[in-house]
């Protein structure tokens, strides 16, 4: 079941960010991986679930470098509630959009 | 799906944790040339919220078996004692004998109860072979701990041999026994 709702795409939408989701795909990506993988290597007979995934990422988007940029670039002087808002949608569209990816990298220990 | 004693789910949550935020680290060191000015945000002031989010993923997997349900687990070698979290009632199943090698492990898993500001709790005696003076005395330590902050123990499914030693002790007229979990639950 989709994640995204129409607010999600909404939100993205009026702050521009769709450019950046496709430039840092692999970014975002390796983000649900380490999560994926953290989750595998303690519970490996039950992967993860999509929506499982997306309060770790939402907090894992918060805290990365690309999300700084995307603060600076896109929502600057706008408040945490925003930016929490954003990294909401930023983890559901990604959850949405790269989850075969993000299980299949789940054992890439390159990454 | 695997039984775990509340200070291995404990461990399970703080190596998973720390394990993620090593690897979100590495994800940003990775990253650190194309960053653009000081970072806002680190891993580590996010630390409780992944801990939180981590415990509620691992329990789960690991110790629920049911929704809002828990069952944990106490050991020793002749003791062993599984606690199911029904809403806010600990029942505990205690399978073998409580003597002076074993109440240790007794004192831990009401303790651990109490711990985690669990009011209300009862325990089930069937599989129950014998129980000490000593397994007497952490029980009615214990109660009146429970029942200082409102709370209460209640025995449930009292084989006639132990029950003796309850009375023969003087102890029936301190406990409330009950022939099944949910009476006693109703009493709370």
């Amino acid at each position: 079941m989709a994640l995204t709702t129409q607010e999600d795409s909404q939100l993205l939408s009026r702050w521009e960010i769709s450019p950046e989701l496709s430039e840092n795909r692999e970014a975002l990506t390796a983000y649900g991986q380490v999560i994926c993988r953290t989750f595998m290597d303690v519970a490996p007979e039950q992967p993860p679930e999509k929506n499982e995934c997306e309060d770790l990422l939402t907090f894992s988007i918060l805290t990365s470098r690309f999300f700084e940029q995307l603060i600076q670039q896109h929502l600057n002087f706008t408040p945490q509630s925003v930016h929490e808002r954003v990294a909401r949608s930023l983890s559901r569209y990604v959850l949405d959009n790269y989850w075969d990816e993000i299980l299949s990298g789940k054992n890439d220990e390159t990454l | 799906m695997q039984d775990v004693s509340i200070a291995q789910f404990d461990d399970a949550v703080h190596a998973t944790t720390d394990q993620l935020i090593r690897a979100l680290e590495t994800i940003q060191e990775s990253a650190e040339d194309d960053a653009v000015g000081a970072p806002r945000y680190t891993p580590d002031e996010f630390r409780p919220i992944f801990r939180s989010l981590i415990s509620k993923y691992l329990a789960g997997r690991m110790a629920i078996t049911r929704e809002g349900e828990f069952r944990l687990k106490w050991e020793s070698k002749n003791l062993s004692i599984l606690g199911n979290l029904q809403q806010n009632v600990m029942i505990l199943d205690l399978q073998g004998t409580v003597d002076n090698a074993t109440v240790p492990t007794l004192d831990k898993a009401i303790g651990d109860t109490l711990a985690k500001e669990v009011k209300y709790m009862v325990i089930d005696h069937g599989g129950l072979k014998h129980i000490s003076s000593a397994g007497l005395s952490v029980l009615f330590d214990y109660i009146n701990k429970f029942r200082k902050t409102d709370g209460d123990i209640k025995l449930v499914n009292v084989p006639e041999r132990i029950y003796k030693i309850y009375d023969l002790l003087g102890f029936t007229s301190i406990f409330k026994f009950f022939k099944t979990t949910e009476e006693a639950i109703s009493k709370f």
